[in-house]
This record gives C-alpha cells, sequence and structure tokens, in this order.
C-alpha cells in the first residue's frame, strides 16, 4: 500500500522504537518524563482555565465538569503537537543516517509522528480515572476510540510528511512551527465551547480537522455519543488526499536531501 | 535473478544559488531542468556507465571529479537531476562509519540500534552479535556507554557493524582503515573478503593498492565524466600519471620563490641544475620515494684550479639539513671548461616531504667561505603506499628473503 511493504513495516518499527528511545530513554528520569510532562500541562491549563477564569460550561455548574470536558480536548492536542513537531524535524534530526544509508526515508515522519501515541496514553489515562471519579463512567461509546485515534494520525502523518520534507529546504518551519500550533489551538474550541466563539470562526472551524477531532474525543468521552460521521468522513478524507500528494512531493524532493542536509 | 547497474545520461547539478526556497519549490515540482538550475555546479555530467554482475568497480579520480555524487545516486541517496539509474539488487552502501552512534547506550546496544536503522528484526542482529563484539576486540568495553570510549575503540565498534553484512551491490566510499595497526589488517582483509561476496562492488577510494587489490575494472573520473574505463592497473597508472604531472605543476607554482639561480661574482655561475628519476630520463620534480635519483649539475667557474667546491645540500622546507657534500670541481671539468657534476642516489631514501634542493659554488670548503653561485630547485619525494602513523623522515629499503638453512 502506497508503495510499503512488510519489510518497510518493520524498519517503521524498528524507527519508532529508536525514537521513543532517544526521546524518553536518554535523560536520567528517562519515562518518567513521559508522563509527568503531559501532566504538567495539563494542571497548568485546568487551573488557569478552571480556577482562576473560573469557566463554566453551559447547563454544569461544578469545575469539576470543565476540567474533565477541558482534557478530554486538549490531552490529545498535546499529543497532536508533539507529534506534529516531531514530524516535521524527522528527517533533518536523521539527517546523519538520511545521508548515509539508503532506506525508505518517508518512514521518519511516520515514526515520529507515532511517538505522540505515548503522550496521547498518558493523557486517555489520566482522563480515565478522572472520569471515574467524577461519576461519569465511560459508555461503550469507547469502541469508537481506536477509530478516531487512527483518524486523528493519519491526519498528522499527512501533515508530517509536507512538513518533515519542507523544513530540509526550510528550516524556519521548526522555529515557526511551536506557535503557529499555539495559534491554532485556540481557533479551535479546546479551551472554550463551540458556541462562545465568534460566528466567523465557528465557521471557519468547520473546516478545521482539529475541531472535528477534538469533537470527536468529547462526544465519546463526555457525552457519551457517536461521534459525528460527516465530520470522520470529512477529516478521513483530507487525511488522505493530503497524504498522497504529501507522500508524492516527499518522494520528488528525497533525491534533493542530501545536498540540503 | 541477475544484477546490474545502469546509469543512462545521468547529471546531477547542485544548486549554486543560496535560495532554499527556490530549491524546495524545484524539488517539490520535480522539473528541475537545466533552465532551473541555470548556474548551478555540475557534479555529474551526462554520464552513461553499466556493471555488470560479477564487476568489481573501482573509481578514481580529484577531489570535486563527481565520484562521491555518482556513488550517491547509485546507492539512491540522492536523485540525478536529470537521466536515469537502474539498479536491480539490494544495494549495501557503507559511506561513513558509525553513523547513529548513541553516545549514551554501551556497544552492545549500539550494535542492536544499528541492526535496527538497516531494518533487521532483533533475532537477525541476535545472531550475528557475538560474532560483531568479537571482531570489535571491545572485550568487556561492549557494555559501556559508548562515550567511555577513545576514537580508535569507536572505529573499532563501528567497523565490526558492518564487518558481518551479506551484500548483494556493494558500495565502499573512500578508505576504511581502522584502529592500531593490527585491527587495520584485520579489517582490511574483512572488506576483501566482503568485496569477494559481493555481486557487484563498486569501490571510490584514493588508495590505487586497494583499488587493484579488489577490483577487476576501474573508472577515472574528471570534471563529472569518465576520462578512462578499463582495467585497473592501466587506470590507475595512467591517473597517477595525469596527477603528478598536475602537481609538479602546481608544486612548481607554489615554491617559485624558493626556486632560482643567481650568480654573486662575475665568471661563476650554475647554468643548470636537472633532476632525473627512474629509468626513465624525464625531468620531473615529483620522485617516488626509494626510486633511483640523479641531479646533473652544469657550472662555470673563474680559475678552475682552486679548492673551490660544489656544495649540494638536501634541506627540508623546514630548514632541517638532510644531506650536505662537497664536491671539489677540479674533479669534474669537462673539455669546454665548464664544470659537469653528476649526483646519483641510488635508492634516494629520503621519506615522503617537499625538499629544497642548494647547489652553491665556493671558493673553499670552509663553513664561513660566502659562495660566488647559488642555485636552488624544489621536489618533492611522494610514496605509493606511505606508511600510516606518521611521516618517517627516511625511508629504509628493506628487502625479505626466505631463510637457507
Amino acid at each position: 500500500m502506497f508503495g510499503f511493504n512488510r519489510y518497510d513495516v518493520r524498519l517503521l518499527l524498528n524507527l519508532f522504537k529508536m525514537n521513543v528511545r532517544d526521546r524518553y530513554l536518554g535523560s536520567s528520569l528517562g519515562s518518567v518524563w513521559a508522563i509527568v510532562n503531559p501532566l504538567l500541562m495539563l494542571c497548568i491549563y485546568t487551573y488557569v482555565f478552571g480556577f482562576v477564569f473560573k469557566i463554566k460550561l453551559p447547563g454544569a455548574e461544578t469545575t469539576l465538569a470543565y476540567v474533565v470536558w477541558l482534557i478530554t480536548g486538549y490531552g490529545p492536542w498535546i499529543a497532536t503537537t508533539e507529534a506534529i513537531i516531531a514530524s516535521s524535524g524527522s528527517v533533518v534530526g536523521a539527517s546523519s543516517i538520511v545521508k548515509n544509508l539508503a532506506f525508505k526515508t518517508e518512514l521518519l515522519p511516520i515514526a515520529a509522528a507515532l511517538v505522540g501515541l505515548i503522550s496521547l496514553a498518558v493523557s486517555l489515562l489520566f482522563l480515565l480515572i478522572l472520569l471515574i471519579v467524577s461519576g461519569n463512567t465511560p459508555t461503550w461509546h469507547v469502541a469508537f476510540l481506536p477509530f478516531v485515534i487512527v483518524l486523528q494520525f493519519i491526519w498528522i502523518i499527512a501533515l508530517g510528511m509536507w512538513l518533515s520534507a519542507i523544513t530540509v529546504f526550510v528550516r524556519d518551519v521548526m522555529q515557526v512551527l511551536p506557535n503557529l500550533l499555539t495559534v491554532l489551538m485556540f481557533f479551535t474550541p479546546i479551551f472554550y465551547p463551540f458556541d462562545s466563539m465568534p460566528r466567523l470562526v465557528q465557521n471557519l472551524s468547520l473546516a478545521n480537522p482539529f475541531y472535528h477531532l477534538a469533537e470527536a474525543y468529547r462526544s465519546i468521552l463526555t457525552e457519551h455519543q457517536v461521534p459525528s460521521i460527516e465530520g470522520m468522513v470529512f477529516v478521513a478524507v483530507l487525511s488522505i488526499v493530503v497524504f498522497h500528494f504529501g507522500l508524492a512531493a516527499f518522494r520528488r524532493a528525497k533525491g534533493y536531501f542530501d545536498s540540503a542536509l | 535473478m541477475s544484477f546490474c547497474v545502469e546509469l543512462d545520461q545521468v547529471s546531477k547539478v547542485f544548486s549554486a544559488g543560496s535560495s532554499t526556497t527556490g530549491d524546495l519549490v524545484a524539488a517539490m515540482a520535480g522539473n528541475v531542468g537545466q533552465d532551473t538550475l541555470a548556474g548551478g555546479k555540475v557534479a555529474v555530467d551526462r554520464l552513461t556507465l553499466s556493471i555488470a554482475e560479477g564487476e568489481r568497480l573501482g573509481i578514481v579520480g580529484r577531489n570535486g571529479a563527481g565520484k562521491s555524487t555518482l556513488l550517491h545516486m547509485i546507492a539512491g541517496l540522492s536523485g540525478p537531476t536529470s537521466g536515469s539509474v537502474r539498479i536491480s539488487g539490494k544495494v549495501t552502501s557503507i559511506m561513513t562509519l558509525g553513523v547513529g552512534l548513541r553516545d549514551d547506550l554501551s556497544g552492545r546496544e549500539n550494535i542492536y540500534v544499528d541492526g535496527e536503522i538497516q531494518g533487521k528484526s532483533r533475532a537477525e542482529t541476535d545472531s550475528v552479535i557475538e560474532q560483531v563484539i568479537e571482531f570489535s576486540e571491545l572485550g568487556e568495553f561492549i557494555e559501556y556507554p559508548v562515550r567511555t570510549y577513545s576514537t580508535g575503540m569507536k572505529a573499532r565498534l563501528a567497523f565490526a557493524m558492518i564487518s558481518h553484512i551479506d551484500p548483494e551491490i556493494l558500495i565502499i566510499d573512500e578508505a576504511l582503515s581502522v584502529g592500531d595497526a593490527s585491527f587495520s589488517v584485520k579489517a582490511t582483509a574483512r572488506i576483501l573478503e566482503i568485496c569477494a561476496r559481493g555481486k557487484i562492488v563498486i569501490l571510490v577510494s584514493h588508495g590505487m593498492q586497494a583499488i587493484r587489490d579488489i577490483c577487476n575494472r576501474c573508472i577515472y573520473m574528471k570534471d563529472g565524466r569518465i576520462v578512462m574505463d578499463g582495467q585497473p592497473d592501466a587506470v590507475t597508472r595512467a591517473y597517477i600519471e595525469e596527477v603528478r604531472e598536475a602537481d609538479e605543476a602546481e608544486l612548481m607554482l607554489k615554491f617559485q620563490s624558493h626556486v632560482g639561480s643567481r650568480s654573486f661574482k662575475a665568471g661563476s655561475e650554475i647554468s643548470r641544475v636537472s633532476l632525473f628519476s627512474g629509468e626513465i630520463e624525464v625531468n620531473c620534480v615529483r620522485i617516488e620515494a626509494g626510486s633511483r635519483l640523479r641531479i646533473q649539475i652544469v657550472a662555470r667557474h673563474q680559475g678552475i684550479a682552486g679548492g673551490a667546491v660544489l656544495r649540494v645540500h638536501i634541506v627540508r622546507l623546514d630548514d632541517l639539513l638532510l644531506f650536505h657534500k662537497d664536491f671539489p670541481i677540479g674533479d669534474y671539468v669537462l673539455d669546454g671548461g665548464d664544470i659537469g657534476l653528476e649526483v646519483e642516489f641510488s635508492p634516494l631514501v629520503l621519506g615522503a616531504a617537499i625538499y629544497r634542493l642548494d647547489v652553491s659554488l665556493l671558493e673553499n670548503d670552509s663553513d664561513s667561505c660566502e659562495p660566488c653561485a647559488r642555485s636552488a630547485t624544489i621536489f618533492e619525494v611522494f610514496a605509493l603506499d606511505p606508511p600510516s602513523g606518521g611521516k618517517p623522515m627516511l625511508l629504509y629499503p628493506v628487502t625479505g628473503r626466505v631463510v637457507l638453512t
């Protein structure tokens, strides 16, 4: 599929293992940071929006309900941010092997994006505990969760394909990207409900895959509903189109990597 | 399946401009034509080459001739700007040793990482890991983090990692001499062994001996084109010859200030100093270490009858005097009254370096005597297989013989 075979899957797994090791096992506390980092961010935003600004969801009285709602959106977003940044820098970061070994370099952004799964798992676990504590135990709808996660990562990989190849030639991408993602985060209904956004942004959000993904997580985990089929189909189609052209562009550009790295 | 490498009209142009965005657009659009990269540096120029199974191809050429670029394209590390590269078989390329060594991990873990980069499964790495460790001769250090290794140890580990590859098409860039002398011998032997197993071997090296040992075909590249293609012996010889000529011209240009003849006293002059090397009497300034060197000096001097001498000095460029001898001119008078002296070094035992040959004409052989005339010439001694580990001042001519008991 897409010009990949069985050996590539193995190499992808190997690269994934390597990324995880480089990211989490290099520092002395190692894997502890994998859990602490997302938790720290979750705590800060919970404090700021839940206790300083005291945002309450329409129809809900407690702050805890807001916190749960926030984390259902923000947890997956942390994973998204990490995955997109890692994926974009993957080719430049692996320049020594790109320049010396002949292999399918298009596996690099994929393997790097998948590292985001770890922080996603941490967030979801944390969320699960919160849900149980708040008495909002998940229902059979969580069966849709793997499906949403797959969609989320196909979309991230599609973006990563473009960004990682562009970064090789224009290194500035890595400087701009974190801020750009923060801007994007505030244009996506993650900290506040869709309804409280200006009309214009609401309309734009319908074209924003991150909005549909955040809504899907919330439907499944806090509202116990089947995620919006239209939204999911939109994300799936968009992802596959962007991925298809991204992969083609990447494969054309990879012949020039060695002179730009 | 038969293995082959076919290149048809392959060109590679590196953009000279600093516009990386331009490169990006060109690369992504995939239409990098001559016009997009006009003014770029042509590294490989419409090169057509076909390598059949069983061929072990050596590539020689000066720096910047396009050897590595060509190799990168065959290895699939970069794409050609135009033309097509067709390869059947699995390519294994060794461009740099120790790619992806992780400093924080132990030697053993690094072997697994290397396997991962190569796309091997854990089981495949397990099956060779003990051999790799044994080959590296690292002993207990294999369990220590690589950051505690010396450079030599790292190199040994890196080489050991590639020592168990089973290549179909093998590409090796530059010499792979690593570690101390004994390990280097072992490594070279292993490279020969790996090459013998490969169905197709492509080797870029500046070591002519390596090319002659390993290859059965050799191409000489210049300015991105193949200028010669044939038997390694013939091609390497032609290459060395061309390089020598070019180097000589360069050498003379560089040390022009050292070269020249001056007369300090009317009627006294050194009119000619020529160097002859080897059996063929060619005037040259580059001489192979251990060959025969003859120096011909023609001079003129008033009052030949006196105790005047021709003093021959060989001085290394850092002013270290290596040879000093006075020749009384009375012994070398020619029929016409000129002085003609030939000095022969057989063999020349100077080590590889650049030397200045000073010839002076003196009234007597005392050290304080001012010269009547002086001439200086530069020459370089080179060694085809220079010893590793330093530059010896002298070349020791040694021969081995069977012991007769």
